[in-house]
């Protein structure tokens, strides 16, 4: 199976990087394991995903954001960059 | 056929289950260890006992799809008691990569020195390119409160399956401990039941998810298996990514201690279509898996 590597980077409200957030992947086309990885200083993490449709969800301090995404392999064979901004507290 | 083998990082057998291993019941039992004897009232409220014909909570496939690990509505509770059995014997887990990558997990407590968790949590080519460099132990974390200390452990094992072919069937794996932190803590029973004993079961699943509490907090629930597969468990309990590596335990009357029967791993996307059920699973123990918990627990008592 073709794997695509991405990088997720996790924003606050205010667009600054949110280090330790909780980041959980599912996939419509490929068994993945419950797991969640945890961006670093910079807010980001990489990881090597299954190609087609998946699910990215982060949590940080009782917010959360999702965003589905069609992964598929760049033509430069670049990482895809995943962005997720969390909501502002309610 | 498949055979079974612990592979250990960087380097460390049984046979396939014939139909006579599968009918036999493979029990270790565990021990509460020599911390506080007090009951823990969340034990007797939330875990649940024996068999039933019908689930504690209905379910309905609520439209969730196949990208959903909480099924309907979220009936998970927080443990706030985590320095009492058997609360204790669950690990927080922060799993670190040789690229320095993070990420949290659960494992239990099998023996004084050996945690057991999922595979992926110690060996994964999608998010550590392969065995992790370290991991932190906290049994029974309760946000920033380590009742027993955390242990960093830098040996760890899997079943071959999941080390060479990331087979979800085998997604086990375990952390070796300097530490015996068992003694103290406790550590859960472990069984290979066969798929008749596993049927109806009640089963419970306690471990750290990362949507409360981004793995700092302890969360239970517990509901009927659903389906049990020749390699598989199938149940309605909700779990969240950073769950992985829960014990799914049962126990058999009010008095009989808790047994682990399956490792938890996998959200609903890890569940076959063709079963026709909305679950989330776990990889059985079974009898060679047994065999082989057993042995990393006596080569962590050997002190080896």
């Amino acid at each position: 199976m073709e794997h695509i590597v991405v990088i997720v980077r996790v924003q606050s409200p205010e667009g600054t990087p949110v280090e330790g957030a909780s980041v959980s992947f599912e996939s419509a086309v490929a068994v993945l394991p419950e797991i969640a990885l945890t961006t670093g200083p910079d807010g980001t993490l990489e990881a090597k995903l299954p190609a087609g449709l998946t699910r990215v969800r982060a949590d940080f301090s009782g917010l959360h954001t999702v965003t589905d995404i069609n992964l598929s392999t760049t033509e430069d064979h670049h990482p895809v960059e995943i962005m997720l901004k969390l909501p502002p507290s309610p | 056929m498949v055979k079974l083998t612990s592979t250990s990082k960087p380097a460390a057998s049984t046979e396939t289950t014939t139909p006579e291993a599968a009918a036999q019941r493979y029990v270790q039992p565990g021990k509460s260890g020599t911390a506080s004897a007090d009951a823990s009232r969340a034990a007797s409220a939330y875990v649940r006992v024996g068999k039933s014909d019908a689930p504690i909570v209905p379910r309905l496939n609520q439209g969730g799809g196949v990208l959903e690990t909480v099924i309907g509505p979220d009936d998970r509770e927080r443990i706030l008691e985590t320095d009492l059995a058997p609360w204790r014997m669950v690990c927080a887990l922060r799993l670190v990569g040789s690229g320095g990558g993070s990420a949290i997990g659960t494992g239990w407590l099998a023996g004084p020195r050996t945690v057991v968790t999922a595979g992926h949590c110690v060996h994964d080519q999608r998010f550590f390119d392969g065995w992790a460099d370290h991991i932190e132990v906290s049994p029974g974390r309760d946000d920033q409160d380590f009742p027993f200390g955390t242990s960093v452990a830098t040996r760890f094992s899997a079943l071959n399956e999941w080390v060479a072919n990331a087979d979800p069937d085998f997604d086990i794996g375990c952390i070796h401990l300097e530490e015996p932190l068992g003694d103290n803590v406790g550590f859960f029973g472990f069984a290979a039941l066969p798929a008749d004993d596993l049927e109806h079961h009640l089963v419970n699943v306690s471990g750290y998810p990362g949507d409360r509490g981004n793995g700092r907090l302890q969360y239970f629930h517990a509901n009927r298996v659903l389906h049990v597969s020749d390699r598989r468990v199938f149940y309605d309990i909700d779990t969240f990514g950073g769950q992985s590596g829960s014990g799914v335990w049962i126990k058999e009357t009010d008095q009989s201690e808790p047994i682990v029967v399956a490792i938890h791993a996998y959200g609903t996307g890890g569940t076959p279509f063709n079963l026709g059920i909305t679950a989330n699973s776990a990889p059985r123990i079974i009898p060679e898996v047994f065999e082989i918990i057993q042995g990393w627990v006596e080569q962590d008592n050997a002190g080896s």
